[in-house]
This record gives C-alpha cells, sequence and structure tokens, in this order.
C-alpha cells in the first residue's frame, strides 16, 4: 500500500494541472480575484463619488437657495419642465420637482431604480437635502427664542460594537463555504481523471492490476490520494482566503484589518470545519473517480465530469444567499450542507444539531462514494470498456 | 472463448491473431486484470481464479512502450513495482544498480521517463521485469511503437530471459519477431485458438515457406 501510495502520489503532484488546481488557484488565484475585484469596486465606488451628476430641476415655485447649494455642491443643473422623460432617455442622473402646498414646499426626487449613477446622486443629493432642511429647522427655531435641545425629551443613541471575529467570520463565512466546495470538486477532478482514465488510456492499468497489489489496494490507494487532493486544495483556500480579506483589508474597515488570523478563528472552529471537510473530501474523490472508471478517453472523462460540477455549484450557490433560514433538512443535502455548516461555524452561528447532522450525513454519503467507486472501478465492463 | 493451451517452462510461446481476436483478452485472464465467465487456468502452478496473488507474484505483465507511468523516474519506477513483489529496499537498490548497468540506462535513473528516448523506454520496461524477476513474462504487443533497433533490443533480451529460464508468453501480429523469437505457436481467431504447433509443424501442414503465409492458411 505504501508502495502504491507514493506511486499515486508522486504521479499526480507532477501533473501540472493537478497542481494548478490545487496549489496555484487557491493561493494565488483566489486572493488575486478577491483583491482585483475588491479594487475594481472600491474604484468604482470612489468615481461614483466623485461625479459631477445632472440634476433636472422642475420648479414649479422658486426656492433659490436649492438652487444655489446644489450648484456649489458639483452638480450641473438643467432646468425642465418634464424630468421624468430627461431621466429615462438618461440626459439627467436624478431630477427634482419643487412645489408649493398651502406654505410648505414639497420636494421630490426622482431617480432610476437599480440604476447606479442614479441611485448614487440620489443618495448625495438626499443628504444635502436633509442637511439643508435641518438648517432651515434650526433658524426658525432660533428666530422663535427657541433651542433645540429644549424639544428633544430624550437623546437615543446607538453603539453597535464589533467583535472582530464576528465581522470577520461573516465574509469569511460567506465566500469561503462557498469557493471551498467548488475548489475541493475542481482540485479532485483532474487527478481523479488522471488516476484512473488516464492509466486506462496509456495502460499502465494493466501493470498495476496484474501486479501482487490486487485490486483492492490499487483502487483504495486512488481514492486515499484524490482525497489528499481535494482535503490540501480546502487548507489552502481558506488559509489563503484568510490572509486576503485580513490583511489586504479587502472590503473590510481599518480597525477589522488588524485582527490577528488566530484570534478570528478558533482551534475549535478549525476542528468543527475539518470534521465535515473529510468526509466531504472522501465523497468527491469516489464520485469523481467513478465517473472516471467509465470514460475511454481524457476527454470523455472531463465530458462525463461537467455536469457535476454544476451538482456542486446549485447547492453552494444556494448556501450564498443571505435571506434563507435553513432547517434542519437542509443539512442532510449534500454540498448544501458543508457550505452552510462552515458558514454558520465562521459566522458564530454554530448549531450543535446541525453539525451532527452534517457530520453524520456525509459520513454516510463518503461510505457510499467509497462502495460506489470501488465496485464501479473492479467491472470489468466499465473499467475495460471499449 | 474457448480453448485449451498449455505452455512449457522455460519457452516462448507466440499467440497470434488478427485485430479482435481475442489475444489481449486471453493475457488480461491469464494475468487476473478479468475473469474468464468459465473454465480454469493455470500459471506457474496457480490458479488463476483461486490464488490470483501467488499468480500475480510470478508474472512480470508488460504492455509494451504504453505501460510506462512517464512522470516517474526510471528509479522509482522500478523501485515501487519491485516492492509491489515484496521485495526488501536493500535488496531493490542492490538489483536496481546490476539491472541498470548492464542494459546501460544507470545515467538516465534519476530522469523523468517521458524525457528518454523509445529504446531507453524499453529498457526501463525490461528492468521492471529484472529486479522483480518472476518466473513467468507476459507481453502483450511489446513491439508496438518502437523503432527497429529497440524493437531488436528487446529480442535480445527476451531469448536471454528464456535461457535463463523464463516462461514467456508474448501476443503480437509481427510474423517475423514471433518467427525469430518463438518455440511454439498458437492461432487465435474468433476467440478460438485453431492451432498450436512448432513453426516446423506449420510448415509441413500449410506447404507453404513464410510464418505470414501459414499463418494466412491455418487462419481459414
Amino acid at each position: 500500500m505504501k508502495a502504491l501510495l507514493k506511486k499515486e502520489f508522486l504521479d499526480v503532484l507532477r501533473d501540472k494541472r493537478t497542481i494548478i488546481n490545487m496549489i496555484i488557484i487557491p493561493v494565488f488565484g483566489v486572493p488575486f480575484l478577491m483583491v482585483f475585484m475588491g479594487g475594481i469596486m472600491t474604484k468604482s465606488i470612489k468615481e461614483l463619488g466623485k461625479m459631477k451628476y445632472k440634476v433636472g430641476i422642475y420648479e414649479k415655485v422658486e426656492f433659490k437657495e436649492i438652487r444655489d447649494i446644489m450648484s456649489d455642491l458639483n452638480f450641473d443643473i438643467l432646468e425642465t419642465n418634464d424630468p421624468h422623460s430627461l431621466l429615462i432617455k438618461k440626459e439627467i442622473d436624478v431630477g427634482i420637482v419643487i412645489d408649493k402646498k398651502e406654505d410648505k414646499f414639497f420636494i421630490e426626487i426622482i431617480y432610476l431604480i437599480k440604476e447606479k449613477t442614479s441611485e448614487f446622486a440620489r443618495i448625495r443629493l438626499k443628504k444635502i437635502l436633509d442637511s439643508f432642511k435641518e438648517k432651515l429647522f434650526n433658524e426658525r427655531l432660533e428666530e422663535r427664542g427657541i433651542r433645540l435641545s429644549e424639544l428633544i425629551p430624550f437623546v437615543l443613541e446607538e453603539k453597535g460594537i464589533e467583535s472582530g471575529k464576528k465581522f470577520f467570520g461573516y465574509f469569511l463565512g460567506t465566500v469561503f463555504g462557498f469557493i471551498t466546495v467548488i475548489l475541493m470538486m475542481t482540485s479532485a477532478m483532474y487527478p481523479a481523471i488522471d488516476l484512473v482514465t488516464g492509466e486506462k488510456e496509456r495502460r499502465t492499468l494493466e501493470i498495476l492490476l496484474s501486479s501482487p497489489a490486487g485490486i483492492n489496494k490499487v483502487i483504495i490507494s486512488k481514492i486515499l490520494v484524490v482525497t489528499v487532493v481535494s482535503f490540501i486544495t480546502a487548507i489552502l483556500t481558506i488559509i489563503s482566503l484568510s490572509i486576503t480579506l485580513l490583511k489586504g483589508g479587502i472590503l473590510i474597515e481599518e480597525s477589522i484589518s488588524q485582527v490577528h488570523i488566530f484570534k478570528a478563528i478558533s482551534i475549535k472552529e478549525i476542528f468543527l470545519i475539518f470534521s465535515v471537510i473529510i468526509p466531504f473530501a472522501f465523497l468527491i474523490s469516489g464520485i469523481e473517480i467513478a465517473i472516471a472508471s467509465y470514460a475511454r478517453s481524457y476527454k470523455e472523462a472531463q465530458s462525463l465530469l461537467t455536469p457535476l460540477t454544476f451538482a456542486v455549484i446549485i447547492p453552494a450557490l444556494y448556501s450564498f444567499l443571505p435571506s434563507i433560514n435553513f432547517s434542519p433538512y437542509h443539512f442532510l443535502i449534500p454540498v448544501l450542507n458543508i457550505a452552510i455548516t462552515i458558514k454558520k461555524v465562521l459566522q458564530g452561528e454554530f448549531v450543535l444539531i446541525e453539525y451532527f447532522i452534517t457530520l453524520i450525513s456525509n459520513i454516510f454519503y463518503m461510505l457510499f462514494a467509497f462502495i460506489y467507486s470501488v465496485r464501479t472501478f473492479k467491472k470489468e465492463k466499465v473499467i475495460f470498456r471499449v | 472463448m474457448v480453448f485449451l493451451f498449455f505452455v512449457k517452462e522455460g519457452e516462448i510461446f507466440a499467440l497470434l491473431g488478427p485485430n479482435g481476436a481475442g489475444k489481449t483478452t486471453t493475457l488480461r485472464i491469464l494475468t487476473t486484470i478479468l475473469k474468464p465467465d468459465s473454465g480454469e487456468a493455470f500459471i506457474n502452478g496457480y490458479n488463476i481464479l483461486k490464488e490470483p496473488e501467488k499468480v500475480r507474484k510470478s508474472i512480470g505483465f508488460l504492455p509494451g512502450d504504453t505501460g510506462l507511468y512517464h512522470r516517474l523516474t526510471p528509479s522509482e519506477f522500478v523501485e515501487i513495482f519491485a516492492s509491489l513483489y515484496g521485495l526488501q529496499k536493500d535488496i531493490i537498490n542492490k538489483r536496481k544498480k546490476e539491472v541498470f548497468e548492464s542494459l546501460g540506462i544507470e545515467r538516465y535513473s534519476k530522469t523523468i521517463i517521458d524525457k528518454l528516448s523509445e529504446g531507453t523506454k524499453q529498457k526501463v520496461l525490461l528492468s521492471k521485469i529484472l529486479i522483480s524477476d518472476p518466473p513467468v513474462l507476459v507481453l502483450d504487443e511489446p513491439a508496438q511503437g518502437l523503432d527497429v533497433v529497440a524493437a531488436k533490443l528487446l529480442e535480445e533480451y527476451l531469448l536471454k530471459l528464456k535461457k535463463e529460464g523464463k516462461t514467456i508468453l508474448i501476443s503480437t501480429h509481427i510474423m517475423e519477431q514471433a518467427e525469430y523469437l518463438a518455440d511454439r505457436i498458437g492461432i487465435i481467431n474468433e476467440g478460438k485458438i485453431t492451432y498450436i504447433g512448432r513453426i516446423e509443424e506449420m510448415r509441413d501442414k500449410t506447404g507453404k515457406k513464410t510464418l505470414r503465409e501459414m499463418f494466412l492458411a491455418l487462419l481459414k
């Protein structure tokens, strides 16, 4: 068995595709993508903040101060009787209609829903108008000789304290569960194909099966090696994502980025995550090896394994959705249960019963995948299909 | 497939047949890779169904050039397979040194197999067998993809192994190779052995001169 494992590891670790999927993508690809995407998002937000927005003003009654304020605050003003049409034609970013009923001014802000520039223009405009309204309010009170503090019965303040860990876990948990299960699947794919279909194609499987090792040891060593590759990918992904989120400061406030990684994730949490990842790595490995056993060529194996990508991505995406309340039944669904367990553990919302449902169901799935894989590999009609 | 044949100890037996005749399937059954639907076979006195582990320890199987791990070095390749045959590390190292020296591939021992020439690759495959030292060799189209020089080298080594007492079963469609190497020839067609005999006997029976002509005559 030791010799077989040595052979499988040497063979797999010298395959560039395995190295790319197992090491390069988790260690460099994922952080690069996050830094790159984070950078683009930050730049885009900054640009929107600096932008000179076009405002269409329809003054049913004159309100001179409003126009003066907006001119001073980097808005292009366009007088119009129909801001709706201009907005739809995108000739303006936001519109305001000024009217007066009785002795009160009514200001209506018109903007395009789900239009990023229009939304940002609305936010900036509303902030300015709110502040102007407050200023006028205070002036009127002063005219009447009333101090604002006299009118306020009590002061209400909110002070939210971030634990650091929870905040960190929120970001890490949301992305980690999703990314990890997908990378575990893709990294196991190439070694599974190479160690089964590749060996069939190169006819090395025959010298292996005719050697004293025997078919059981041959298939078990292959499952173990693919499992280890998938597991290493998971470890590298969590380390790389943690470092990117904490040290890279991507999407994280300054104070939070100071939190040290080992303070952010406890040994207990690492144990909980790894305890569910190990059977999942076996499950992925077993299924991929079984499917690869049916293929006659490398290309055919890739085609047969492509649907598996969707079978993993869809439940993994489901875990990503913030609005879903997961019931205990969700923790029985393979892939999804791993992604949400990781998410919950890192977000500090870990529930013991849900963890055990995930762990036990994955041990069950692991055994099923293991038996299925061994049986498939031992079928002569499958392994020597021509 | 229904047939009966014996390979004598220390002889080279060549299995000839057209594509799809069942040569590879026969060899796969004898090497325990496939199970027969019915019947029995013995290798080195061991039943392939009842004692497959002992059978596997008794054989060295070569599926030709393609049966090499291209990402391993010759040293790693032979070490791993010798370990599977249960040899101790010190014995493996000793034999490896001797075999590599005799085949002239010592300087390539740490080179990735994929970078070696076809002839050297063939020597690596041979070294696997020589180090493990099983009494029975089974070769499926061993000269496939080899150039004339590499094929000649293989043939010389097989004759040398025969002299050392190895029993060799070879499947080939290269008539010249079978004629040069084989003590006896078996012709297989559509899953049945249609003829077994020495080349002289084949010549007497068919009245043909070349093995190619004899083969075609006996195939009918």
